[in-house]
């Protein structure tokens, strides 16, 4: 194969990678809260199914389910435990979350490999993770239609005003927990076939910093926000990679600044859209309802 | 005597650890924003403190004083690039850490690139390394240095924030800014003083840190990580509960470490932090937090 078309075949495989691992995180964002715990259940996914097929001879995909049931376990009971917490202490919470996994890790050397890390036995097409990505986000998009993407919305824009309809806040937010749990082990999985090799650092800070640099990028009032800010900071890097060994860390710290302070909506937010589109059919002529209390920055503050 | 060294070992560490909590609570209690980026301002002011002593070759202790400088006008430029848009915009506390992460990552680069990503260290005999034995227990200079200097820092800060007129405006603006105005406080130049202040802080703090180590550009995560622990355990919005957070948090890492399993000191220290989000979410010390309507 022509080296180039290598290098963007691989680049596109990370970033479907990447954009599950975002949506993981966009899931709890959808809720209001701010998660960088998806690279705790990325790693619990990977090691879980590496461990499963070479010690248990278990079938990939048969492993990968285990993986991801084990990954929503694990996201509902998190969920359970920190869900007492305000909403920044609750960011912070899933910080130590990651740090403390690093530490099992490179302590359980039979399940992982320790700091030797481990080799990833299997080796997914990219057929294979494009299907993964599409089925995720046909799931997405069910849920956003469902009472529970209602639940969310809701309780992201003011939990106060959504408890007192009669959302369930807390509920949803374990919920969305959970749902972030079995896509993270999903997408930790599909970035460790992609890999070949995993370790203690594969799942670390900087991955987490990549994906909430994802989510931001892409915003977090649609799905498909998550998978634009992916390719952006998981799959272009690695096609960049050919031009430029570094700088590629400032790019993206000041691009994230620059959406912050400009677009703190993201990329794909429909609010915006639909105002833009109103704007353009002229005044008064619009007969959309205008959302005007969910300004840009609300879901961040 | 393992015992007492060890215990010195651990309050030495953990008062660096006070050190960089405080200046990371800081920004906290005055500014609402939880500065992921505050580890790189320690990073840079071991950097520039390297560069001082090996490119211009001047002593230690004004190498010192440049590098704590550097550290309080990049604190200062950050906050100015980042955060100051955002409050502009009134944008809230989780896109502040977000904002905190570009400017952590973009640093971060900029380090690895000066430093070519190789590990350096302070060059041999321009800082005390010497140890000194008081009554059969060998303590090293630099320990000495880094417990008496966070004392004194700490202390400083103390008395700055609580004790004076400019504390009380610093803390008015981070209270409420409009009624800071009224009542005649500019709330933009408070915001440059703490972070100037926070970041000086930041920056002595990963100077000790290093101290007589090879160091490379992530050294500050280690101290944004420990920093952090010690200001949830400590409580936030309180100098001296950050101070003693971060002296516990050295004294139970290293006890930990010779005690129980070296591997295990980070899984114990965070397991910690987790039992005390959820139990004392607003740290042992920490104050009440009223919310206005």
């Amino acid at each position: 194969m022509n080296p180039q078309t290598a290098l963007a075949l691989s680049a596109l495989s990370f970033a479907i990678a990447g954009s599950v691992l975002a949506l993981s995180t966009y899931i709890a964002l959808w809720t209001g809260l701010l998660s960088f715990g998806t690279v705790a259940f990325a790693a619990l996914g990977a090691f879980t199914t590496t461990f499963l097929i070479n010690n248990m001879d278990l079938n990939f995909w048969l492993a990968l389910l285990v993986s991801v049931i084990a990954g929503g376990i694990a996201g509902l009971i998190v969920g359970k435990v920190f869900i007492k917490l305000a909403t920044h202490w609750l960011a912070l919470a899933t910080v130590a979350l990651v740090l403390i996994a690093r530490v099992l890790v490179v302590n359980f050397p039979g399940f992982t490999g320790g700091s030797g890390g481990t080799v990833v036995p299997v080796k997914l097409s990219i057929w294979e993770l494009g299907l993964l990505l599409i089925f995720v986000c046909l799931l997405l998009s069910r849920l956003a239609q469902s009472k529970f993407g209602i639940a969310a919305t809701t309780t992201r824009e003011d939990p106060q005003v959504a408890a007192s309809l009669g959302v369930p806040v807390a509920r949803v937010r374990v919920i969305a927990f959970g749902i972030s749990g079995a896509l993270g082990a999903l997408g930790g999985v599909m970035l460790s076939t992609q890999l070949g090799y995993i370790d203690a650092d594969t799942f670390f800070i900087a991955l987490s910093v990549t994906v909430i640099a994802s989510v931001v990028l892409g915003g977090a009032y649609h799905w498909a926000g998550s998978v634009v800010g992916a390719a952006v900071f998981t799959g272009l890097p690695v096609y960049i990679s050919q031009f430029m060994t570094h700088g590629q860390f400032i790019i993206n710290g000041l691009l994230l600044l620059v959406i912050i302070v400009f677009l703190p909506g993201g990329l794909i937010d429909p609010v915006r859209w639909r105002r833009w589109r109103a704007r353009r059919a002229g005044p008064g002529k619009s007969s959309q309802p205008m959302q005007s209390s969910s300004t840009d920055a609300e879901v961040l503050s | 005597m393992l015992i007492i060294e060890q215990i010195i070992n651990g309050i030495s560490i953990g008062s660096i650890y006070a050190m960089f909590a405080v200046g990371f609570g800081i920004v906290f209690s005055t500014m609402q924003v939880l500065n992921l980026a505050q580890g790189v301002y320690a990073t840079f002011g071991a950097l520039f403190t390297y560069f001082a002593l090996t490119l211009i070759g001047v002593p230690f202790w004004l190498a010192a004083i440049l590098g704590v400088t550097g550290a309080a006008i990049l604190a200062v430029i950050a906050d100015q690039v980042a955060f100051e848009p955002l409050r502009r915009k009134n944008i809230g506390m989780l896109g502040a850490i977000i904002a905190s992460i570009g400017v952590w990552i973009a640093l971060e680069e900029v380090a690895s690139i000066l430093t070519d990503a190789t590990p350096i260290g302070f060059p041999s005999g321009s800082i005390p390394r010497e140890s000194i034995s008081i009554g059969g227990v060998s303590i090293l200079q630099t320990q000495v240095l880094a417990i008496s200097l966070s004392a004194i820092v700490i202390t400083a800060v103390y008395v700055l924030l609580h004790r004076s007129r400019v504390g009380a405006a610093i803390r008015a603006v981070g209270f409420d800014k409009s009624s800071a105005m009224i009542v005649g406080v500019n709330p933009r130049t408070m915001i440059v003083s703490a972070a100037l202040l926070s970041g000086a802080v930041t920056g002595l703090s990963g100077i000790l840190l290093v101290g007589g180590q090879s160091f490379n550009f992530t050294t500050g995560n280690v101290l944004l990580l420990q920093g952090f622990a010690a200001v949830v355990i400590g409580g936030y919005g309180s100098v001296l509960g950050a101070a003693l957070g971060g002296v516990l948090i050295g004294v139970v890492q290293t006890m930990s470490q010779s005690f129980i399993s070296s591997a295990f000191q980070d899984a114990i220290t965070f397991g910690l932090v987790l039992v005390v989000l959820l139990y004392f979410p607003r740290g042992l010390l920490g104050t009440t937090e009223t919310v206005r309507a």
